[in-house]
């Protein structure tokens, strides 16, 4: 028979600082979810560290988001292992735990969800048991400056806990790496380098942004980037000859996480995709910058629309303009902007690390803001070196004579251009450039330069005869038709560049659409040959059980090293998607794209985008299974508490250790129950100091039957155990248990 | 000077005396007795799906919840909650009980920390001649927030070829507690029905 003991549950006051006290809930959850990453290396029979930095678990089983570079397998971070350190105790130092790896990355973006796969010591986890503290995701679309976020990561190399920082968006950067809209939040809070990959979080709690800063330097210098903390060869000295571990430079910059969610959605869906593989392209060596130029913007398709040398009082929209070849991926690069000789951080970037490819063309901008008076210099850097300068001044007269609005178009009959664009038909016999003009005297002398991946193909010098303002065509011509390739106009006022812009032409030109036709024989399939072309299913409907999805088509006429992008949507969401450098050559049949599942795809109506150069070019539906989803799990409900709590000796106070703390369901009480575990709701074991986390919660005004055991100690058995309605989750409890 | 005292009890009081402690620890040993009775007492466990039956201490926890017939945990047991586990997993033809242990092996390598077989050796169980296989591994909490000390558990499996299945019957204890807890378990084997 038991003995019903007695039970003291105390709705104790939550065991925290008083610092942490007057943090807001959700802040602390952000903060138990906030983990230290490490990247390690073989050396030898050691590991050594090559990179420190945060992440911020974003699902209870173990996925983690944080930067692309610390996880990369090139760039100054590479590693062999991942190890994950969590805040065990929010007043102290993370404590290392688990290894991770990457389930998906995105380079351009800096972006990357690890998962964590195994213990320390080598064992596999069972991800459903894991339970951790995970933070929910916002929307980073309704986040805009002077909004007050926390930042949350750790500031040094895991000497220190947790930290949380509040400070405004001051402002928001454009980037190419952002297409368009904003790519990055800004603040002038003083973030560490280390909280690089930790989260940005709104007034609600939520996630939406990712700090992000990678190592200025690429660990050859020792030096604030790069610490030397570590024996590497173990000669008892910490030498020259010992790496350092890269840590990020100061963080100025947040990635929106909208930015992410197709990677934390693959994620958390479990999907996986892939492509065929491409010709080897040579990776990028001596990395540099030029044609360094200004701009009051930036066109959808990644061109200036007006070139300036010189800016009136109260701009508030300057866009940098630069070229870059031989850039490798990872690479750290920085814009550094002085003005009157005086650092303005708010207009500078990074350091960041290199995502954008190989060679292109660039910029970085911000719109919103009122640019103060005076003589700027902008400064590029890589590896921590300037390699690129260019100056501007605002408050002074601008440019009378004007160029802007550049349009790449195929003219009809009618000198009509249909289409424009970045990308346009190749083989077509003309093409034009066409912009508005504004301040050139007759007479004015003036440059037309076309390029076609990158060689001078034509360069003539006039002198102007349009009058002072209007809109005119230049053109490159071939009878025989346009080669395909990355094509480039500069146009030149004097010595002066006065308008630029890249066009890609691909493909050729569809007669009844006039649009770009790269793409033909397109299909779905829910498998793949050896031989790289469809196999099993091939159609619009696929069946339930499908585990993977590949979309095969021929192409022709597609650059080399074009932009191209794939993305899978899964009932009109966008669940993968990847930006790459197309290599699969000119011409070609049975490219193909897959997007798989560990098991079998979910059921939904699934689709497949394709573009290029940021252009739709087509796109694919098919269904699997009933195309209806089953149903989500449902999510904690309002009224859900988590318990925490202590078993203690009531007689000496101390925390009884292996106890094991058992509910019941809220049906059962003790009479009834039949010592089955399927009775019980909720079960945990203490640790070493008393304390238990049960994993299930329990509601609010329920009533309860708890059963608290522990050798040497009387059992525990309450019937009437419950949660008052005003007490937050978790709650913490303190149990009393009497020897016998 | 030595002062001698008589003492002022009466008869009666001296039986009184008497009486109050032998029937005190009367009571003591009747309690002991019940104690001892309620730590003996067995209860019935019997799965009609598997055709399995057997007795198990009483208060100890069931849960057919996991990949195995049943699970049979002494929930007071701390840190390590002592424990049987009866697995019945299908044996061909050509399946021999060396089969059936190199299997466990190869799971619990790769799910429990530091597994190590120790030993596997012929045991007699009420007349029948059985195959034992010794084990240990490190026990830890996976909740990295319960700061637990991990515990060396000591267990043994006994395989039984039951025709087309093997019948896997394993106990499971804390490395201190195993010999303690051994009795209790060599009971628990011979009470088995299959």
């Amino acid at each position: 028979m038991l003995i019903t003991g007695l039970l003291a549950v105390l709705l104790a006051v939550p065991q925290v600082t008083a610092q942490e006290a007057a943090t807001p809930l959700p802040l602390t959850q952000a903060r138990q979810a906030t983990v230290f990453l490490m990247q390690t290396h073989d050396v030898g029979a050691a590991q050594s560290l090559s990179c420190v930095g945060s992440g911020t678990l974003i699902s209870e089983d173990g996925l983690i988001l944080t930067n692309a570079h610390f996880a990369a397998d090139s760039g100054p971070c590479q590693g062999e292992r991942i190890i994950v350190a969590l805040p065990v105790r929010l007043d102290e130092p993370p404590v290392p735990t688990y290894v991770a790896e990457v389930d998906q990355i995105d380079r351009r973006l800096d972006l990357a969800v690890l998962r964590i796969t195994g213990g320390l010591d080598g064992s596999q986890v069972d991800r459903e048991l894991l339970n951790l503290p995970a933070v929910p995701v916002g929307n980073s679309n309704e986040t805009l400056p002077g909004n007050t976020l926390t930042y949350v990561g750790y500031p040094d190399t895991g000497v220190s806990s947790v930290r949380a920082v509040e400070a405004p968006i001051s402002l928001i950067t454009r980037e190419k790496s952002g297409s368009g809209s904003g790519a990055w939040f800004r603040t002038e809070a003083e973030l560490g380098g280390v909280m690089s990959g930790g989260g940005a979080y709104n007034q609600n709690g939520e996630l939406v942004g990712v700090m992000t800063s990678a190592p200025g330097t690429d660990g050859s210098q020792r030096g604030d980037s790069c610490l030397a903390i570590q024996d590497v060869t173990q000669d008892g000295l910490i030498t020259e000859q010992d790496a350092c571990v890269l840590i990020g430079g100061p963080v100025t910059a947040i990635r929106p996480v909208q930015f992410a969610m197709p990677l934390v959605d693959s994620a958390l869906l479990g999907f996986q995709t892939d492509r065929a593989e491409g010709l080897p392209i040579a990776p990028g060596n001596n990395p540099q910058f030029s044609r360094l130029f200004f701009s009051t913007g930036a066109t959808p398709g990644g061109n200036p629309t007006q070139i300036i040398t010189a800016a009136p009082a109260g701009i508030t929209s300057l866009y940098l303009f630069f070229d870059y070849n031989g850039m490798p991926a990872g690479i750290p690069y920085e814009l550094r902007v002085t003005r009157d000789g005086i650092e303005m951080p708010q207009f500078g970037l990074g350091p960041l690390a290199w995502g954008g490819g190989i060679d292109g063309m660039w910029y970085i901008g911000t719109e919103g803001i009122a640019w103060p008076n005076g003589a700027y210099q902008f400064d590029l850097l890589l590896n921590g070196q300037i390699v690129q300068s260019a100056r501007i001044s605002i408050g002074v007269d601008p440019d009378q004579a004007v160029f802007s609005s550049l349009t790449f178009g195929v003219p009809d009959d009618n000198l009509v251009l249909d289409p424009v664009g970045t990308l346009l038909p190749a083989q077509v016999a003309r093409v034009d450039g066409r912009f508005t003009f504004s301040g050139i005297p007759d007479g004015q002398v003036w440059t037309e330069i076309w390029y076609l991946d990158g060689a001078e193909v034509s360069n003539i010098t006039r002198n102007w005869d349009n009058g002072p303002t209007g809109q005119i065509d230049v053109n490159a011509i071939a009878f025989e038709g346009l080669p395909m390739g990355r094509w480039r106009l500069e146009l030149f006022i004097n010595d002066r560049l006065a308008a630029t812009g890249d066009t890609i032409l691909a493909g050729t030109q569809n007669p009844s659409t006039r649009q770009v036709d790269a793409f033909n024989t397109v299909r779905i399939a829910n498998n793949i040959s050896r031989e790289g072309t469809p196999a099993g299913q091939v159609g619009t409907v696929m069946p339930v059980d499908t585990r993977g999805l590949y979309l095969f088509f021929n192409w022709n006429l597609i650059p080399v090293g074009t932009e191209w992008t794939y993305r899978w949507f899964l009932d009109g969401r966008v669940i993968a998607s990847s930006t790459q450098r197309w290599d699969g050559g000119g011409t070609g049949e049975n490219f193909w794209v897959s997007l798989s599942a560990d098991s079998s795809l979910p059921e939904g109506n699934y689709a497949v985008e394709i573009l290029m150069n940021g252009e739709p070019m087509f796109s694919e539906t098919v269904t699997v299974g009933s195309g209806t989803r089953p149903s989500a799990a449902p999510e904690a409900e309002a009224d859900d508490v988590f318990i925490t709590g202590q078993v203690v000796d009531a007689l000496t106070g101390d925390g009884i250790a292996g106890a094991m703390v058992a509910i019941l369901d809220v049906a059962l009480e003790s009479p009834q129950f039949t010592w089955n575990e399927s009775e019980i709701l909720s079960q945990a074991i203490t640790d070493r100091g008393g304390r238990f986390v049960l994993p299930v919660p329990v509601k609010q005004g329920n009533f309860y039957t708890i059963y608290v055991f522990a050798e040497g100690f009387v059992t525990i058995v309450e019937d009437n155990f419950t949660i008052p309605s005003d007490q937050p989750s978790p709650t913490d409890i303190r149990i009393e248990m009497n020897h016998p | 000077m030595t002062q001698v005292r008589r003492s002022d009890l009466t008869r009666n009081d001296r039986f009184g005396v008497v009486l109050v402690f032998f029937l005190t620890a009367g009571a003591l040993g009747l309690g002991l007795l019940l104690r001892q009775g309620t730590y003996n007492q067995t209860w019935s466990y019997a799965s009609r799906e598997a055709g399995i039956e057997a007795e198990y201490p009483s208060t100890w926890l069931v849960d057919e919840e996991g990949p195995y017939v049943a699970r049979i945990r002494d929930p007071k047991a701390r840190p390590f909650k002592t424990q049987y586990i009866v697995q019945v997993v299908p044996a061909g033809g050509q399946t021999s009980v060396r089969n059936v242990l190199d299997n466990l092996t190869l799971r619990r390598s790769t799910d429990l920390a530091g597994y190590r077989v120790l030993n596997v050796e012929a045991i007699n169980v009420g007349g029948a001649t059985l195959t034992e296989m010794r084990f240990a591994f490190v026990d830890s909490d996976p909740n990295p927030f319960i700061q637990r000390l991990p515990v060396v558990v000591l267990g043994r499996d006994v395989v039984i070829l039951d025709g087309d299945r093997a019948i896997i019957v394993t106990f499971m204890a804390q490395e201190n507690k195993f010999d303690e807890e051994l009795g209790d378990f060599q009971q628990f084997l011979s009470s088995l029905r299959y």
